[in-house]
């Protein structure tokens, strides 16, 4: 920018190349997330665990959307709550230099059950996710802001930590022959990665997103605390279930993380009531689902605890949790802040956000996403091959739409800085 | 969120009020489409001159002091980008206001300029709520921190 007030390097606002890069890969790896369930459809209902092309699709989605995703925008939102700049831009490119490729060997490698291939791959990832720690960490320490963000943020933090120890133990193990309690530390690894790290994101970012968006005055600080505290107990319970606390301590965690998920959605919902924008958008939608799924896999986990273990159950539940809940949620908050940060970085005269942004894709995408999602859980219920087919082809078809939108906002955005220029 | 500062509240409360007002002008001109208000009707009118005053008063008033006191102080802590995308917005803004309070003159054939005007406030609705977002996000929080009691004071003092 070149107007009376000169840009510094301490800004909060980071280049649109820094998040952009994030959302753009996070936007390709779920088409390759759907891509891969399709191809391993045949043995998502029945799937055992272990390696194969549903792990892939798992952590195409997982490392590859969500968490290039929560790493891109928290890199970009974190310094507006905290008000503390991003310590290094260049660290910021770096990570996304290790992540991308990182995710993209570790899945390959585990598609093709290649465990050699897949620790080269973690070891990019884990280093991308050490070195956004540290970046994560040097933020949140000199944070001057938003306090109830930033106890997410290190709560977060800590769940990083624990999910990438997990990870890279259950990595050592297919490679080498440990011997330890698989199940334990994969269950571990699955809720520190969902409930903890990209949950207590999702919390936390929602404090300040959500309102926003909707123009709304922001949950109370008590409320935030109570859902963050109620979370951090149910994620505890849970760790002390699978390491030998038992089936009782795992339903109790699952009870737990089901007032933590009600107190939040409930604090929510009464400042969305209060918005002074009438119309809340289509985005609202993705986010209200997402919190059905949130409960809805609460409720379920904390019923397989007490012993309803109808078939395919386990299935049914990680369905609810990464498309259900973290990836709908995830594109809610995608659709709204793409075409947002366009806006900010589209110099004089700026288009609005809403002409940035195309709508049918956005539109197309919302349907496909809920066939998916519907059609996946049917197929699991009913092991039914067919429709697992089906649902991952439209989540793929959904995928590209939601590709269509994020490239049809750099259009225009290209299209409107070449007009301002003229 | 909760501000110290009595320049962060005062101008906190403004934005409620702006976003109050032309919220329910957004809702009135999207649920009238391409119709023109009838004659009959004064609530529309009406509510499209008291958004036509706003621009014209307050918020005039309140983007000078942003730009005259404020602005100076965010890009010497180093945000200078940031003011520098307020200040663009403002103009902006300002330039659209214009044409709007000229076609939301009592003397005007609302009618006539219907398609214009209609298009006109739905682009200023999302304009100040989108400026509104990224002030409550970036300026106020850094005021809290720019600006000591006495400062808060002396400025709070001098916008009236």
């Amino acid at each position: 920018m070149t107007g009376p007030f000169a840009a510094t390097a301490r800004s909060r606002l980071l280049p649109m190349s820094v998040p952009f890069r994030y959302f753009g890969a996070a936007a390709a790896f779920h088409v390759l997330a759907w891509a891969a369930l399709l191809a391993g459809a045949r043995d998502v209902a029945g799937f055992p665990g272990g390696l194969g092309l549903p792990f892939a699709a798992l952590h195409l989605a997982t490392l590859g959307v969500l968490a290039m995703t929560a790493v891109g925008a928290t890199l970009q939102l974190l310094p507006v709550a905290t008000r503390q700049p991003v310590g290094s831009i260049t660290a910021a490119k770096v990570v996304w230099w290790l992540l991308a490729p990182g995710i993209a060997v570790f899945a390959g490698g585990a598609a093709v059950y290649a465990p050699r291939v897949m620790a080269p791959g973690a070891a990019l990832v884990v280093a991308a996710l050490a070195l956004y720690a540290w970046l994560l960490a040097r933020n949140l320490h000199r944070a001057r802001g938003m306090p109830v963000v930033v106890a997410h943020g290190w709560a977060a933090l800590a769940a990083l930590v624990g999910l990438a120890a997990t990870g890279l133990v259950l990595i050592a193990r297919y490679e080498h022959g440990f011997a330890l309690d698989h199940a334990a530390f994969r269950a571990t690894h699955l809720v520190l990665a969902t409930y903890g790290f990209m949950g207590l994101l999702a919390f936390g970012l929602s404090q300040f997103l959500l309102p926003m968006f909707a123009v709304a005055r922001p949950p109370s600080p008590r409320a935030a605390y109570a859902a963050l505290g109620a979370a951090l107990i149910a994620i505890a319970l849970a760790l002390g279930a699978f390491f030998g606390g038992g089936d009782a301590l795992l339903a109790a965690a699952a009870v737990t993380g089901l007032a933590a998920a009600a107190i939040h959605i409930v604090a929510l919902e009464r400042s969305l009531r209060a918005r002074l924008r009438p119309a809340l958008g289509a985005a609202f939608l993705l986010v209200r689902a997402s919190w059905a799924c949130l409960a809805a896999s609460l409720a379920l986990a904390a019923a397989m605890a007490l012993g309803w273990t109808p078939p395919r159950a386990g299935a049914v539940f990680v369905v609810l949790l990464v498309p259900g809940w973290l990836l709908t949620f995830l594109f809610a908050v995608l659709q709204r802040i793409v075409p947002f940060l366009a806006s900010v970085h589209a110099g004089a005269g700026a288009p609005l956000a809403s002409a940035l942004s195309p709508q049918r894709p956005l539109a197309t995408h919302r349907v496909l996403h809920f066939a998916a999602l519907a059609g996946l859980l049917a197929a699991v219920v009913l092991d039914a091959q067919w429709l697992a087919q089906a649902a991952a082809a439209a989540g793929l078809a959904g995928a590209l739409a939601f590709g269509g939108f994020f490239a049809g906002v750099l259009l225009r955005l290209r299209q409107a800085r070449a007009a301002a220029l003229a | 969120m909760e501000f110290n500062r009595q320049v962060s509240r005062r101008l906190h409360q403004e934005h409620e009020a702006t976003l109050a007002l032309w919220g329910r002008l957004e809702q009135a001109l999207a649920r009238r489409g391409n119709r023109p208000p009838e004659a009959q009707d004064a609530v529309l009118p009406g509510l499209l001159r008291s958004c036509a005053a706003s621009l014209a008063e307050e918020v005039t008033r309140h983007f000078a002091f942003e730009e005259t006191e404020l602005f100076p102080r965010l890009a010497a802590a180093g945000e200078g980008d940031i003011a520098e995308l307020l200040m663009q917005e403002h103009a902006t803004i300002r330039s659209a206001a214009r044409r709007f309070s000229e076609l939301a003159q009592p003397a005007q054939d609302l009618a006539g300029c219907w398609p214009e005007l209609r298009v006109l406030g739905l682009e200023l609705a999302e304009r100040l709520v989108g400026h509104v977002q990224k002030e409550e996000m970036s300026l106020l929080p850094a005021l809290e921190d720019l600006l000591d009691e006495e400062a808060d004071a002396e400025l709070a003092g001098r916008y009236t």
